[in-house]
Formats: C-alpha cells, sequence, structure tokens
C-alpha cells in the first residue's frame, strides 16, 4: 500500500496503491501525494487531521488540497464525498513505476481517476529525484487544455528566508522551490482558510505555509515545479 | 449545489449503459440497508452468530446502585482535543464542541494516562476513579440506559471495559461486585454489537475482540476466551495486508500496534503464551510497516491519513522509544511496569 524510495539523502514515502483501503477506513484522498524528507528531516508533508467534527476546522483535510496533490477542473482523482456514488464510478486504475537511470531517480505515478472529466486525459506525475534537486512533472496528455491546481505543504520547522525567490531553510540546507507559474500562499487562496494549518495531534492545529499554484495544461503543456537544495 | 463539477462528470456517466446499472445496483443496496431494521447480531458471520447468540442467552444481571461518599476533589483529565476538570457529580451529558471529547470521556481513555504517569497512582485518586465509575454507572445503567446513544456505541464500550479492567489490574485493587456486575452488563450488550457491517468491517472489530479478550482473560471465562481468539484472527487476518493495514493511516497503523502489544502485556500477566505468541506475531509485521512512517530512531513519525483521537501519536510512540515521555510524564512502558 506504501511505498519508500531513498535516493542520496532525500526520502519520498508515496501510496503505492489503493486497492486494499477498506470501505470503513481512515484513509484520504493522497494517492499523488509526496511526503518528502531530506536528511530524515520532513520537507514535504501530510498535514494530518484537525477534527472529524464538520463544524471544526482541519475538518476536512482529507481532501486532495491537503495533500501535497493536485485538482483538475476542480475536481480530485475521486470524488470529494465517496458516498454519494457507486464504486464502480470511483474506482479508478492506478499505477506506480520506479526507474533507477545515471544521476536520478523516477517515479512515475499513474491514474485515470480524471477520466471522468475527460476520456483523453491520461495523467501521469513524475518525480524525478536528483542528489540535489526534485522536480515534480505533472502531464495531462489530454487534446483540450484544463486548470490544474497544484498544491504544497511545507513543514513548519522550515523558515522562509526569502519569500521572493521562495527561499526556505531548516537551519542547516536551504531549499529553494521554484514553480513555472506564480505561487499564492493559502492565506491568499480560493482555498479554505483552514488549508495552511498541519495537525500532528488530533485537535491541535499549528500554523505551517505552502504554495497554491494554478495554470491551465493540456497536450503539449506540462507542469513543473522543483526542489532544489544547497 | 446539486449541480456541481462532480455532479456533471457523474449524469455523464449515467449516459453509459454501465452507468445507469451501476447507479441502480448500488441505490437498491442502499435502500435495502437503510430499511431493514439493524437487529441485534447483525451483519455477523454464520460463524460469529452462532457462537455469541449461544453464548450470550440467558444471562441474568443483578445489578444494583452504589452510593458515593463524595470527596468533593477534582481531578483534571486528558480527553481528545482538551483537558476537563472531573469530579464525582460530574455533568456526564456535558456538550463539547468536538464530539470526541464526549467519546473519550465516555471511553475512560483518560484512565490510561494515570495509570501511566511518572508519578504513581494514589490511593485517594484510586477512591476517586472507583466514585467516578459509581456516578458513571448510577447515571448510565440504572437511571437512563439508552442502547442507541454514543455512550454505548460498540466501540466506546470496548474501550470502557478494557480501561476499567486495566485500572483496577494496575491499581491492585479488588473490583467491587457491583462494578463486576456491570462489566458482565457491558459485554453482554458488547456482544450482540460487535462491528461487523454491511460491507465488512474497520478496525474497530478488532477492538471489540480486544475487550472481549481482556474480559475473558480477567473474569477466566475460558469459554469466551477461545471465541474472542477466532474472532481476534477474524478481524486481523483480513485487516492486515502486506504489512500494511486497511485503514490507509499511519497513525491507526501505530494505534493497532499499540492494541496488540497492551493486549500482549496483558495476556503475559495470565501467563496466556500462545495469545502472546500470536500478538508478537501480528506486531513483527505491523512494525514493519510502520518503519515505512518513523523518522530520528522512532522519534517521530509520518503522517498520512486520519490522525485519531483516541490516544495521540507521541503518547503511542513511547512503546518504540523506552527514552520518551509525553508531555513529560506519560509513557505507556510505565504503565506495562505496574502489571
Amino acid at each position: 500500500m506504501w511505498k519508500k524510495v531513498e535516493y542520496g539523502l532525500w526520502s519520498l514515502v508515496l501510496k503505492e496503491n489503493e486497492d486494499k483501503i477498506g470501505f470503513y477506513n481512515h484513509s484520504h484522498h493522497d494517492f499523488l501525494h509526496l511526503n518528502l524528507n531530506y536528511d530524515q528531516i520532513p520537507i514535504l508533508i501530510d498535514t494530518g487531521r484537525g477534527s472529524y467534527s464538520d463544524t471544526r476546522a482541519h475538518s476536512k483535510s482529507y481532501l486532495p488540497e491537503y495533500h501535497n496533490s493536485v485538482r483538475i477542473n476542480g475536481l480530485g482523482y475521486k470524488p470529494d464525498n465517496m458516498r454519494l456514488y457507486p464504486p464502480e464510478y470511483i474506482n479508478h486504475i492506478h499505477d506506480i513505476k520506479i526507474d533507477e537511470l545515471d544521476e536520478k531517480l523516477k517515479i512515475t505515478i499513474f491514474t485515470n481517476g480524471f477520466n471522468r472529466i475527460d476520456k483523453e486525459i491520461n495523467f501521469k506525475r513524475e518525480v524525478s529525484l536528483y542528489k540535489d534537486r526534485v522536480v515534480i512533472k505533472d502531464i495531462s496528455e489530454a487534446k483540450k487544455s484544463y486548470l490544474i491546481e497544484n498544491f504544497f505543504h511545507f513543514n513548519n520547522n522550515l523558515e522562509i528566508v526569502d519569500k521572493k525567490t521562495n527561499l526556505l531553510t531548516n537551519g542547516k540546507n536551504k531549499f529553494r522551490f521554484i514553480s513555472n507559474n506564480s505561487c499564492t500562499e493559502y492565506k491568499n487562496s480560493i482555498y479554505n482558510k483552514d488549508l495552511y494549518y498541519i495537525s500532528r495531534q488530533y485537535g491541535e492545529l499549528e500554523e505551517s505555509f505552502g504554495y497554491y499554484i494554478s495554470q491551465n495544461f493540456n497536450l503539449d503543456e506540462s507542469i513543473t515545479h522543483k526542489i532544489i537544495v544547497s | 449545489m446539486l449541480l456541481n463539477k462532480e455532479n456533471r462528470c457523474f449524469i455523464k456517466y449515467l449516459f453509459t449503459f454501465s452507468g445507469i446499472f451501476n447507479t441502480l445496483k448500488f441505490l437498491i443496496r442502499k435502500l435495502y440497508n437503510k430499511c431493514f431494521r439493524k437487529n441485534d447480531y447483525h451483519n455477523y458471520t454464520k460463524l460469529f452468530k452462532s457462537i455469541f447468540k449461544r453464548y450470550g442467552c440467558n444471562k441474568k444481571f443483578d445489578l444494583f446502585k452504589n452510593e458515593i461518599n463524595s470527596s468533593a476533589k477534582k481531578y483534571k483529565i486528558l480527553l481528545a482535543t482538551k483537558p476537563y476538570l472531573l469530579d464525582e457529580k460530574t455533568d456526564w451529558n456535558i456538550k463539547f464542541d468536538d464530539e470526541e471529547d464526549y467519546e473519550s470521556l465516555h471511553r475512560f481513555i483518560w484512565l490510561r494516562y494515570l495509570l501511566s504517569s511518572e508519578k504513581s497512582i494514589s490511593t485517594e485518586e484510586i477512591n476517586f476513579i472507583e466514585n467516578i465509575l459509581f456516578s458513571w454507572s448510577n447515571k448510565f445503567i440504572h437511571e437512563c440506559f439508552d442502547d442507541k446513544s454514543l455512550v454505548w456505541h460498540p466501540y466506546t464500550l470496548s474501550e470502557r471495559i478494557i480501561n476499567i479492567i486495566i485500572f483496577y489490574v494496575v491499581s491492585n485493587r479488588k473490583m467491587p461486585i457491583s462494578i463486576q456486575k456491570n462489566l458482565h452488563f457491558m459485554l453482554s450488550i458488547l456482544i450482540k454489537r460487535l462491528e461487523f457491517y454491511n460491507y465488512g468491517h474497520g478496525n474497530h472489530l478488532i477492538n471489540n475482540s480486544r475487550a472481549l479478550l481482556y474480559y475473558a482473560l480477567y473474569f477466566d471465562d475460558e469459554e469466551l476466551l477461545s471465541y474472542a481468539i477466532q474472532l481476534l484472527r477474524y478481524s486481523t487476518e483480513s485487516f492486515v495486508i502486506n504489512k500494511y493495514t486497511c485503514d490507509g493511516s499511519s497513525h491507526y497503523q501505530l494505534l493497532l500496534y499499540y492494541w496488540f502489544e497492551d493486549l500482549k502485556q496483558f495476556s503475559n500477566k495470565y501467563k496466556k503464551k500462545a495469545i502472546s505468541e500470536l500478538l508478537s506475531n501480528y506486531n513483527f509485521y505491523l512494525k514493519s510497516g510502520l518503519e515505512t512512517f518513523l523518522i530520528k530512531n522512532n522519534k517521530n513519525m509520518i503522517f498520512t491519513g486520519d490522525i485519531s483521537p483516541d490516544y495521540p501519536p507521541n503518547y503511542l510512540l513511547t512503546l518504540l522509544d523506552d527514552k520518551k515521555l509525553f508531555l513529560k510524564e506519560y509513557s505507556l512502558n510505565l504503565l506495562y511496569k505496574r502489571l
């Protein structure tokens, strides 16, 4: 169900498949999500679950935007409210492939979950781990253009050194986050105001930060994000 | 909004033959599950229905109320999201912002902290808790018993049975007859409502079996013990696959690891080697799955999926790190040393 891959000082924990998730579960919509660590220190994180109570903050944190994941045309790879739809509508074919290449480890994550929007979408997320950087590339392959929203959540042990260049530090290393489009901090995004919280214990919220990026993509364009360490 | 983006996609799906067929099948099943009354032993497999129906029949309970000699003391206890001042005249139906606090109160999860503190539990505290147990029983068993309320949800009931028993074992106090009878009564409710559901089972059924095992060990009920082991095997072996649980959550995997470790420690006290070996075997696999999420020599973990309101990750991580203390005071290893 889960996979841990390591390359240099990077380690990545990701969901390998969702086939064995039971009907009664505590799973999130986190296929495509990346837990990224550098030298045992979490860099990109899952925001946790603050509450089960609908009226409280962070109760919707099972949704893709609370993960380092994507929405296409406003939709996740599976419906937000799964109890409303037949399982055959929800189930998606998915796969992960890992290739060790010269100077990098390439992980390709595939899901056909977005095909309910358009059968021609052939969504792939390629994550390449180099010694000094991580490159995350989202590919649609559809003829039509669709809005893709990317979400990145950073561990709150990182400090922002320079807001303009998205330069972060954990005291030991510096990390630069580079996107091919402008990034918006969650506080200023269209999403819920609790998107910039993380919860490491039920009922407790800590402020953190992350980036929201929205842009169109189609057959010719892929979306690329990078984290470079120095 | 009825015609949101998702529903527009779903309408497109409905215009396919398989779409309309699957949706009809789905709706008929939903309707069937809604219309048919959920009786006792609902959804049990044939085997467990016959076992527990036979075991549960003809039990009589001679329950009685207890007088409380109030000490007028108040103790701060930890609930799911916040501390709460508990006294012997507490309002048991108090409303919390988060329902999990209410459930935590009635699961008696807060007892665990008292039992796993660096400070040993005092006689004064033991007397206070016994009064609390009397107060709770008077209210929910004698005055307003309602088995449909959250208080009697089988998961909450399971935790309560376990925590009351471990309280008496760790504090080395003889359990009063009235509490024993209340536990017999609670068990009779639990065995009729084990958490077999329409679409299978989740982790709750494992905790139900843990409660049956605790009860069977404490009250030396060999018959129930063998049934509970069968249920434990059934619920676990279909739920832990290739070292991960079907929950899809790292914290819930740690919680399951804790349930098994806890039960193992408890069964060791009763010298049940076979149970202990079975649980060690389960935890061997769970631990190797947990290693995917553990960082910094087990001091921290990566979260995926939900975070359970029952026990905070840092409290459960004390199991994997002897030197770690939760809130600078609590460690599960301290509790097990007192067993």
